[in-house]
């Protein structure tokens, strides 16, 4: 179901018959399938997320239909879980020191690679994306080697260089997206008018770039939150979030993971929408 | 107080001068490009060496050896994962494709005031934890899942599907769910560009929908559609979670690489296999990366 069959059907009819009845039909088909395949697509996209949240709330340790009832149990368990607390609170200790250093990284990164003018920037460009279009299983294996070979013991720390690798990028190009769309001559109209560089900085530049920023850097969070495969090879003894959910879903169906699911989506669905209210602003 | 205020002042504006000058390339590109060197290509090239390497009593020998790419190929474990995982994500990707592209450009043409909100519905999932989103399909597909539990309660089947979960069916149904968005979002970027009074002058000249399709909607959107096809496939060849959650035992090179580093303890043969997937992505890249532009994707 293409847009090439259904168009090409179309003009079939169009070619052959002309106004005829046939064509009528297949105007409206061809008028309304696709809002009702666009539909069907966000159902698609959202049914696991919807039955996680339904079934957080089931009283039966099973998730499955019958419905037993309606319970809160679940997440008073999650709340008293020790190990999942602690494991949640390093994965946000991770994630503030990733933000931090990958928003700084990346803003800079997009300024050389924007408003720089320098041999051998497709080199530079091709290097400082690519990380972002590697397999995270191809980069946790690569890091867990390195380390290993470099003497660095595997803890939180090595996670968070890990994830730097990856993340960075992604605050690079939304930067880099701001910055282009941004008119040079803002600035030089400030210099023109008596500003210093300084000033033209603070007032014009970082005024223009803070959206960017500051979407590039809930986004560098939610990347580092969710990481797994990075994690999973550098993390040593030490659990981040998503390393706790995995132990817990090898050890089969549990509803507490329910709760646990659906506390976590709807804390990254609260970040992706401030983040992206910032990025069309 | 006020003398310190004053001289961080004239460092940041030294520092920010010395950013603003043409060779200020190591204060602004220098940063990012050590991290590159040393945690991401440094860390490549080890994994390419490593599987160049043996391994005894659990510790990596540095002896040379080919034996470990040579494994790749003949020990039919590796060799039927790399088949299976090269055609489950070329199927996958051409399911993207279908499944994205009309979706697409619905939402690009059609969407009217309500496009951003669409687009930030289609980002939500995009951005959410995947283990928590995979977990959710081993939920709705097992055998005594919500989709059977469903489909038996309305009489739809009278036994619950078995091949629903654990088979390379649930692998490619994860994989598409997983990737979907990587798909939608380049091709909506191309597609919002595209300027409506081409499509209507086309028209206007007489040419058929179809016409239209092949040789205006098409050939601009290649951008976006090359750019989906690039992160889907590499996404599924290099996919672990999906594979190991709801693969069952169906060989694929993410979960044979994951117990060459955990069980089975062979670094270098996990080297090996990841060097050659390595290849298999950076041939990718390589060979498609000319029809599109990243930087403008997201």
């Amino acid at each position: 179901m293409s847009v090439d069959a259904a168009t090409s059907d179309g003009s079939a009819a169009e070619e052959s018959a002309g106004q005829s009845p046939m064509n009528t039909v297949l105007n409206a088909v061809s008028g309304y399938w696709m809002p009702v395949w666009a539909i069907l697509v966000f159902g698609f996209l959202y049914a696991p997320i919807a039955v996680l949240i339904l079934f957080s709330f089931e009283q039966g340790t099973f998730s499955g239909f019958p419905w037993d009832g309606f319970t809160m149990q679940w997440y008073v368990q999650m709340v008293n879980d020790d190990r999942l607390i602690q494991s949640t609170l390093n994965s946000l200790y991770v994630g503030a020191f990733v933000t931090t250093g990958a928003t700084i990284l990346g803003t800079l990164g997009a300024i050389a690679l924007v408003r720089g003018s320098f041999r051998r920037k497709g080199l530079f460009r091709a290097l400082v994306i690519a990380p972002m279009t590697i397999p995270g299983l191809i980069l946790g294996i690569a890091l867990l080697l390195w380390f290993n070979m470099i003497g660095f013991n595997t803890s939180l720390r090595t996670v968070m260089l890990g994830q730097l690798v990856f993340v960075t990028p992604f605050v690079l190009i939304t930067v880099s997206a701001r910055l282009r769309g941004f008119d040079p001559e803002l600035e030089e109209a400030a210099r023109d008018l008596g500003a210093s560089k300084w000033q033209t900085y603070r007032r014009v530049t970082l005024p223009i770039l803070m959206p960017g920023i500051i979407s590039g850097a809930l986004f560098a969070f939610t990347l580092s939150f969710d990481d797994f495969l990075i994690a999973f090879f550098t993390s040593g003894v030490e659990n981040t979030l998503p390393i706790y959910i995995w132990s817990k879903v090898q050890h089969g169906t549990d509803p507490v993971i329910n709760a646990i699911s659906a506390m976590v989506l709807l804390f990254s669905i609260s970040l992706i929408v401030i983040s992206e209210l910032l990025r069309q602003r | 107080m006020v003398e310190t205020h004053s001289r961080t002042d004239t460092i940041l504006r030294t520092i920010l001068d010395r950013v603003r000058e043409s060779n200020s390339f190591l204060v602004t590109g220098g940063p990012i490009l050590l991290l590159e060197v040393l945690f991401f290509l440094a860390p490549v090239a080890i994994m390419f060496y490593i599987a160049t390497t043996g391994m005894e009593s659990l510790a990596v020998t540095l002896d040379f050896t080919l034996s470990n790419y040579t494994a790749v190929y003949t020990r039919a474990a590796n060799r039927v994962a790399f088949i299976n995982t090269t055609l489950i994500a070329l199927v996958t990707t051409t399911t993207a494709v279908v499944v994205a592209y009309p979706f697409a450009y619905y939402i690009a043409r059609f969407g009217g005031k309500y496009k951003n909100v669409l687009l930030v519905l289609v980002m939500i999932p995009f951005w959410t934890n995947y283990i928590v989103r995979v977990y959710g399909w081993q939920i709705i597909l097992g055998t005594e899942g919500v989709l059977n539990g469903l489909l038996v309660s309305l009489g739809l089947i009278s036994e619950p599907i078995g091949w629903l979960l654990n088979t390379k069916f649930s692998i490619w149904l994860g994989l598409t769910y997983l990737w979907l968005p990587f798909m939608i979002l380049p091709l909506y970027t191309s597609l919002e560009k595209l300027d409506e009074s081409l499509i209507e002058a086309a028209y206007d000249l007489g040419a058929s929908r179809r016409e239209v399709f092949k040789r205006i909607v098409l050939p601009l959107s290649i951008p976006g559609l090359v750019g989906g096809i690039i992160f889907v496939f590499i996404f599924s060849m290099g996919a672990y979670i999906v594979p190991a959650m709801i693969g069952g035992g169906e060989l694929f090179v993410g979960t044979r690489i994951a117990y060459a580093f955990g069980i089975g303890s062979d670094w270098p043969l996990g080297a090996a296999l990841g060097s050659v997937l390595m290849l298999i992505v950076g041939g990718v890249l390589w060979s498609l990366m000319g029809y599109t532009d990243i930087e403008e994707m997201f």
